[in-house]
């Protein structure tokens, strides 16, 4: 693998909520245009890889590429602005904000305002659902439309590389599949993305690649087919 | 019936009073969680700062308040950045402990280098009565009361209309989410500090031209903000503008018809009635998080 195609590389990437190590030295690649997903069960270590990625955490020791550059230092806001949107576990939009206020500020870092206009009405076409309700607080939508939202509001920042955590997490079967079939849309329009799913099948629908996580290490990776093809796999790790 | 009209007019000035010197402290809570016990001293240091810069140098009373304005702002964004981000995240208690403290310091200091003879800002307003009917008000006081209207209005605009308001407003309903879009958040605290000082000291300087300032009244200044801010609800706008003329016509009347020995504790009857039949105040708007 050409580490030049690599839009994100994690590098022995350790991570620590205190005295407790939460991620054990993690190496992984991500290449330009692809969806990956990250596997597991819950407390793997998942969910810390992209707050670290994202800069929400600080690693330990490890380093993170970003397009090649270290970001393992950087601020969030910074991270942001270079391209890389985390829509986060449990979609954590602003509920006593409007959906209009919460899909602005995800342009909070764009300057040009005809740009932030220009995407907030791809992702109104994206999530026509977001349109009927635009003046309403966020807290009142449904579980899917707020994941929605969630994933909008990162769209706005115009990002290269998505981080979603569970993005199907307490959706209905038919929305989750909406869900999803935006995923495969945006990667065709070139935005790499990076899954973090607990539901195997739905996360191995849409990646091209995946990385089994288990107690802080990574401890399998492989194509989509294969994985889906090895149940040994499946069910050692996941219980699938 | 003219003595009641004058006491309605009476109270409704008193009250637009006490919702410009409660604002800041509504802001404060409803945006940061934070209950600030200092508040009444920032009130005092802009009373004190304002009476300094027009009585004692003889500056414009106007430029006086511009730089009165900057130094609290300047002053909250350091509170906030030096103190208070040291106990952020840890709950409410200790930013509390934390702010009797610092309302402990900084009226001592404030005894220390003033004393505690009374002073007063000095300004331009007339004092000349105005006689509408039955009604008399002072020039000094309508305009006040205008420039209160102006104040709480623009406050309002700044937190509902403008992109740091919204900022602000995300930042304290999940911090998190509002790093992820790429915002400063520690800057957002040291601002939202630092606009609720401003106002706080802003009707220091404005109120002192009227009244008296003292060193040592910064306790019941925020006790009286407090009641305003219980009545009205924590941290709703509208709510400390009710709030403040719910407490002004009460105390008006209260004083005229009944007797004037007892006017400050009809403030704390109606929270103690307020908590019993309304915990959240009259104007709390809540939405439910999925």
């Amino acid at each position: 693998m050409n580490a030049q195609t690599n839009i994100l590389e994690l590098r022995n990437l350790e991570v620590c909520y205190g005295k407790l190590r939460a991620l054990n030295g993690i190496n992984l690649q991500i290449r330009e245009g692809e969806i990956v997903a990250l596997l597991g069960a819950n407390g793997a270590g998942k969910s810390t890889a992209l707050r670290a990625i994202s800069g929400l955490l600080a690693p330990a020791s490890g380093d993170i590429l970003y397009c090649g550059k270290s970001i393992a230092k950087r601020r969030p806001d910074l991270i942001v602005r270079d391209g890389i949107a985390h829509s986060p576990e449990e979609r954590h939009i602003w509920p006593e904000l409007s959906v209009r206020e919460n899909l602005s500020l995800g342009a909070y870092c764009c300057p040009d305002r005809s740009l932030a206009e220009q995407r907030f009405e791809s992702v109104l076409q994206r999530f026509p659902r977001l349109r009927e309700r635009l003046s309403q607080l966020a807290g009142l939508l449904s579980g899917g439309e707020q994941q929605m939202l969630a994933i909008g509001r990162a769209l706005m920042s115009g990002p290269k590389l998505l981080l979603l955590d569970e993005p199907s997490l307490g959706l209905s079967p038919l929305m989750s599949q909406e869900v999803l079939g935006a995923l495969r849309e945006l990667c065709q329009q070139g935005i790499t993305i990076l899954i973090v799913e607990q539901n195997v099948h739905s996360a191995l629908s849409v990646a091209s690649r995946a990385y089994v996580f288990e107690t802080g290490r990574v401890v399998g990776e492989g194509s989509a087919a294969d994985m889906l093809g090895n149940p040994d796999l499946l069910r050692a790790y996941l219980g699938a | 019936m003219d003595l009641f009209l004058q006491l309605v007019a009476n109270g409704l000035v008193l009250g637009a009073f006490y919702a410009l010197s409660a604002l800041g402290l509504t802001l404060v809570f409803g945006l940061m969680r934070v209950v600030n016990f200092a508040h009444g001293e920032l009130y005092v240091i802009g009373g004190l700062f304002g009476w300094a810069l027009t009585a004692v140098f003889g500056w414009n009373y106007f430029l006086a308040l511009v730089v009165v304005v900057i130094v609290l702002g300047i002053l909250g964004y350091l509170i906030d950045q030096i103190l208070i981000a040291r106990v952020r995240g840890q709950g409410e208690e200790p930013t509390i402990l934390l702010t009797i403290g610092l309302s402990i310091f900084i009226a001592n200091t404030a005894l220390l280098i003033v004393g505690t003879t009374p002073v007063t800002v000095a300004s331009p307003f007339a004092s000349k009565p105005l006689i509408l009917g039955p009604v008399v008000i002072t020039q000094a006081r309508l305009l006040l009361v205008v420039i209160c209207a102006v104040l709480i209005a623009a406050a309002n605009l700044l937190i509902q209309k403008t992109t740091l308001g919204r900022a602000m407003r995300a930042t304290f309903q999940d911090p998190m989410a509002a790093q992820l879009v790429g915002i400063r958040t520690p800057r957002i605290y040291g601002f939202t500090f630092a606009l609720g000082a401003t106002l706080a000291g802003a009707a220091g300087m404005l109120l002192g031209s009227i009244y008296v300032v003292e060193a040592s009244t910064g306790g019941i200044i925020s006790l009286k903000a407090f009641v305003v801010v219980i009545l009205g609800g924590m941290g709703s706008f509208a709510g400390a503008v009710a709030g403040g003329l719910i407490l002004g016509l009460t105390e008006a009347l209260w004083g005229g018809y009944v007797s004037t020995g007892y006017v400050d504790a009809i403030g704390f009857a109606l929270v103690i009635v307020t908590l019993l039949v309304r915990p959240y105040g009259l104007f709390s708007r809540r939405a439910e998080r999925a």
